[in-house]
């Protein structure tokens, strides 16, 4: 037998289908969304967990003359680290592949991005599930591979993949496939092929220098205090003595020449590290947060939107109740079948929710938060948790209706004493934190899109459009010269300049600087440049000239940065000496290499005429045919290296990649917050217009114009938004205020912001009242009064 | 004043059509008090409505101070209701958020009268119904009686040409009743004209005519011999 719960639920749905529509919709979207979105932060901030005694693993990262921080450290770090602290367990040392690298299967090449260079002992630090062959088997030739799963089955099918050969890299090396493991998927150390680290019999031991990344597990009764004392005892006696600094030891480590040794715990790393060298991308916890907020607000607001409709119609059910009571119900029966109606509701709601998520990702398929909803969807885990879900929420917002309802005397219910529509202050409440919420995210998407605007239309120092870069030109080796003297040919090319680096393209070249007036050397940004550089990118000289390669004491010239000028401390820059016999020869205006996050730092150029990088500047139209010739051109070079380019504004907008992201989502979900909150109000709106039907019907008799009603019954709502705008306002704009700290180039909130958003929250809430108000404003008041 | 021909009245739902006026045609002249007689259901009160323009007749003529109103928008009919007809109701309708004061005062407010004038006004008309100790009070503070005498202060703070009551005494008991029939007849011989709807044959011999309806349709009108008062 079906409950009675669920019968009256589904009665209730087709007796008051617009209620039903409204509450359901509203649930649905909250729900879809919100689990979005938590499910998104949950993914994001558990990173790192899936390995046993995890808790107990610390990276070491490092930084030296204050360039930082490395999320690589010293290649011999390991080799004395064991010794000084007792407490770690097992130490392993791994690096990444640089850039994908071909996989030969047979006759066919695959190109992998994600693989690691691994130790002896990595797997038993980092436990994986081991498919095929065993940890403690592998890496012990320096032929062996394993494979993750997705490989091994990519690579050999249903074959059985243990003791297959593939051929790695370049020069074909052929690997024995020793291991399959199950493939991780949120660990920062994501990889689906793993290879033997070789040493170099003749390693790099300066204390500047990174090579790989370097993991402890400490025992269980280690302590972090301890690892961080061992690491300070390592500066003492090993890199202090080997920087040869007269100074002592202290100095040594408040100067700019230090070494630094930072311990990070496994679970932050992915979200919290960003140092140089990473791993792999790390994940941006602003973004995290600011998203699950934002998810943990839109179920708050759909949860408020079911209670306050469902007490509103208190009046609806209390006849019920009073009769049931009557009859005898016990309250826990009634508060049961209550409860068990709003989990069958937001059951429903689920359901909807459902095909709401299906079709909002087809619509919205290319919005960067598309996939997140294709995954919640998706996995049968994910669809438990959804249920699970769905169910607290409807067992949490049918509490306070459930208890409401079945709390009154059955005969002064029936006597039609009980106070209609549920607490109203309570309701009222409710509403001004949902439209709080609603203009707040309003107020935040607003800014966060013009902060965006801003970056993009900041002037950089340099003329970014039309810039194409081939990443790779050094792999010509002296064949580069030919290359770009074939280039030059084209009618589209108007300059061409190599490089050593290139804004926004992530290395990092650093070295230190020091005037004669100076009594300690500053670590600067080096972009090494041949004497067309400044030309092709178009950047501006302030002061001096630019290099030429006609003067040969150029070879040991550098132009600066207004930043640098300052740093140094240059009051008549051109022909300072920078370095010895190093000298000034101009000046450049600012300009920025990396994201607006980040100030513009000091810059040094200096020249270098042979370059890994060529920039080139392009006109006209047919890049397409521009393109196909260059790539021509490149294989008649390089038959077996494929050209590397891309066009240097698509780069720049990649380091504004986050905060795009973060801003289409905002507004995605902010407009999901709105529309739930307007359909609460329009419930309420619809509620309170029919509870004042009498009224309104005594005051049309007396003579009230329409006008006069409306106004009349859209006052209170208002007055709820201009409450919920008092709280909302100075909130968005403290929070927004600090968000825009982040960047070291940012607008200040326009005066007009806050205004607009209070404007927009009154005239979507004034639209969404009025529908109601005129529809009874405008009945028949002899209708209204027969109502009763 | 007043004039129907052959006024219909029809409620449709999904299944049933009911015929609430069924050509109904009357007369009332300027002073009169006419009662409305009849069994519930008889269409009593749709009458009452339609004459007081808050409903809409389905067909028939209908002609209020000289106008052909039937075919009248809501908008019309407010400007015409507002400014000659007054209210009383079984239910007395007061609005439960408003004061006393704010009760009576509401029509004024709507045909644009001052507030100077309106105070002076509704003062007066709370001391004629002797209800000026009870301004500041809220209709669920008040007996039925003392709701229905605001109810009637409001109908007639406007001074309106006709007065329509709605079962004015069917809420209240009988010497409350009796006290709101006095303030009918004494309306009455202040001039307006005053149609009530009643059950009760007691209350309908306040008037000067009563007209029977049955299932739509007048049955009787007779005139009532005055003997007492």
């Amino acid at each position: 037998m079906t409950p009675q719960f669920i019968k009256t639920a589904l009665r209730n749905f087709r007796k008051y289908p617009g209620y039903a529509f409204l509450n359901l919709t509203g649930l649905a979207v909250g729900l879809a969304a919100s689990f979005v979105l938590i499910l998104y932060a949950y993914r994001e901030l558990t990173y790192d967990r899936q390995f046993a005694g995890g808790d107990r693993v610390y990276r070491i990262a490092t930084d030296f003359y204050r360039m930082g921080g490395f999320a690589k450290s010293q290649e011999q770090l390991l080799d004395f680290l064991p010794q000084e602290c007792p407490d770690i367990e097992i130490a392993t040392r791994f690096d990444r592949g640089f850039r994908e690298t071909p996989v030969e299967v047979g006759n066919t090449v695959y190109q992998e991005p994600h693989y690691l260079l691994i130790d002896t002992n990595f797997f038993e630090l980092f436990p994986h599930r081991f498919l095929a062959g065993s940890p403690a088997g592998v890496m012990r030739s320096p032929d062996e591979v394993v494979l993750s799963r997705r490989l091994a089955r990519k690579y050999f099918g249903e074959e059985r993949p243990l003791g297959k050969t593939v051929k790695i890299g370049k020069e074909k090396k052929p690997y024995t496939v020793s291991a399959v493991v199950e493939e991780m998927d949120k660990t920062h150390l994501r990889a689906g092929l793993w290879l033997p680290l070789e040493l170099p019999e003749e390693g790099n031991q300066h204390w500047t220098n990174v090579t790989y990344y370097n993991y402890v597990r400490l025992k269980e009764a280690g302590s972090r205090e301890n690892l961080k004392r061992s690491l300070d005892a390592l500066l003492r006696n090993h890199a202090w003595p080997a920087s040869q600094s007269e100074t002592t030891f202290e100095q040594w480590v408040a100067s700019n020449q230090a070494v630094q040794f930072f311990v990070q715990p496994l679970k932050d790393i992915y979200l919290h590290s960003g140092y140089k060298f990473e791993v792999s991308p790390g994940g941006n916890p602003t973004q995290v947060y600011a998203l699950g907020l934002i998810g943990l607000f839109i179920i708050l607001i759909a949860g408020v939107n079911y209670i306050n409709l469902t007490t509103a119609r208190t009046s609806i059910r209390a006849k019920e109740v009073g009769v049931k009571k009557t009859l005898g119900a016990p309250r826990r029966a009634l508060v049961r079948q209550f409860m068990g109606e709003s989990v069958v509701n937001s059951l429903l709601a689920l359901v909807l929710a459902f095909f709401l998520a299906r079709f909002a990702a087809s619509v919205f398929g290319g919005a960067s938060w598309a996939p997140l909803l294709k995954d919640a969807f998706s996995e049968g885990y994910y669809l438990g948790a959804l249920v699970f879900f769905a169910v607290l929420v409807g067992l949490l917002s049918g509490i306070y209706p459930a208890f409401y309802l079945t709390r009154f005397r059955p005969a002064n219910i029936l006597k039609g004493e009980m106070a209609p529509g549920g607490n109203k202050a309570l309701r009222g409440g409710l509403v001004v934190g949902q439209f709080t919420i609603a203009i707040g995210l309003i107020t935040a998407s607003m800014i966060v899109f013009q902060q965006l605007k801003y970056m993009q239309e900041k002037d950089k120092g340099f003329e970014m459009e039309g810039v194409l870069v081939v990443e790779n030109a050094d792999k010509l080796g002296n064949q580069a010269e030919a290359f770009r003297q074939e280039l030059a040919q084209q009618s589209q090319v108007e300059s061409m300049a190599f490089s050593g680096r290139i804004p926004t393209d992530g290395s990092v070249w650093m070295y230190t600087y020091q005037t004669p007036e100076m009594a300690e050397a500053l670590t600067i940004q080096t972009f090494p440049v041949d004497a067309d550089v400044i030309p092709t990118l178009g950047m501006r000289l302030l002061e001096g000239r630019n290099f030429s390669k006609d003067i040969a004491s150029d070879s040991t010239a550098a132009i600066l940065n207004e930043a640098a000028v300052r740093a140094l401390g240059l009051e008549n820059p051109i022909g300072a000496e920078i370095n010895e016999g190093q000298r000034v020869i101009g000046v450049v205006h600012d300009f920025n290499f990396q994201s607006l996050k980040h100030q513009i730092e000091p810059v040094v150029m200096a020249y270098t005429p042979a370059g890994s990088r060529l920039a080139l500047r392009l006109q006209g139209r047919d890049m397409s045919g521009f393109l196909a010739v260059m790539e021509d051109t490149w294989r008649r070079f390089s038959a077996d290296e494929p050209i590397r380019y891309f066009f240097l504004d698509d780069n720049f907008a990649e380091l504004a990649a986050n905060e795009r992201t973060l801003s289409r989502a905002v507004a995605a979900f902010t407009l999901i917050a709105l529309l739930i909150a307007c359909l609460g109000l329009f419930g309420l709106a619809a509620f309170t217009a029919e509870q004042r039907t009498k009224e309104i019907g005594i005051r049309k008799i007396l003579g009230a114009s329409v006008a006069s009603l409306v106004g009349l019954l859209s006052r209170d709502f208002l007055k709820l938004v201009a409450l919920a705008l008092a709280i909302a306002l100075p909130l968005a704009w403290y929070a927004m205020h600090r968000w825009l700290q982040n960047f070291a180039y940012r607008i200040d909130i326009a005066w007009w912001v806050l205004p607009l958003a209070a404007l927009l929250a009154l005239l979507v809430a004034f639209l969404t009242v009025s529908v109601q108000s005129l529809r009874v404003a405008t009945g028949n008041p002899a209708e209204a009064l027969r109502s009763e | 004043m007043i004039r129907t021909n052959n006024l219909k009245k029809v409620y449709r739902t999904e299944e049933v059509e009911t015929t609430a006026l069924n050509e109904v045609s009357v007369e009332i002249k300027a002073g009169e008090f006419v009662s409305i007689m009849g069994p519930s259901g008889c269409g009593k009160s749709t009458l009452l409505n339609i004459l007081g323009l808050i409903d809409n007749p389905s067909g028939g003529e209908y002609h209020f101070l000289d106008k052909e109103v039937s075919k009248f928008s809501e908008r019309q009919r407010s400007q015409l209701r507002k400014n000659n007809i007054g209210f009383i109701f079984q239910s007395f309708n007061l609005i439960d958020e408003l004061t006393v004061f704010e009760n009576v005062e509401l029509p004024l407010i709507y045909t644009k009268v001052g507030s100077g004038e309106r105070r002076k006004r509704v003062e007066e008309v709370l001391e004629k119904m002797n209800m000026m100790h009870r301004r500041n009070h809220f209709p669920q503070q008040l007996s039925g009686g003392q709701q229905q005498r605001v109810a009637v202060a409001r109908a007639i703070v406007n001074n309106p040409k006709l007065i329509l009551a709605d079962e004015p005494t069917g809420n209240l008991d009988s010497a409350n009743g009796d006290d709101v029939m006095k303030n009918l007849v004494h309306l009455n011989n202040e001039g307006a004209t005053i149609i009530m709807v009643t059950h009760s044959q007691y209350c309908a011999e306040f008037g000067n005519r009563i007209i029977r309806l049955l299932d739509g349709q007048v049955v009787t009108e007779s005139m009532v011999a005055k003997q007492m008062l």
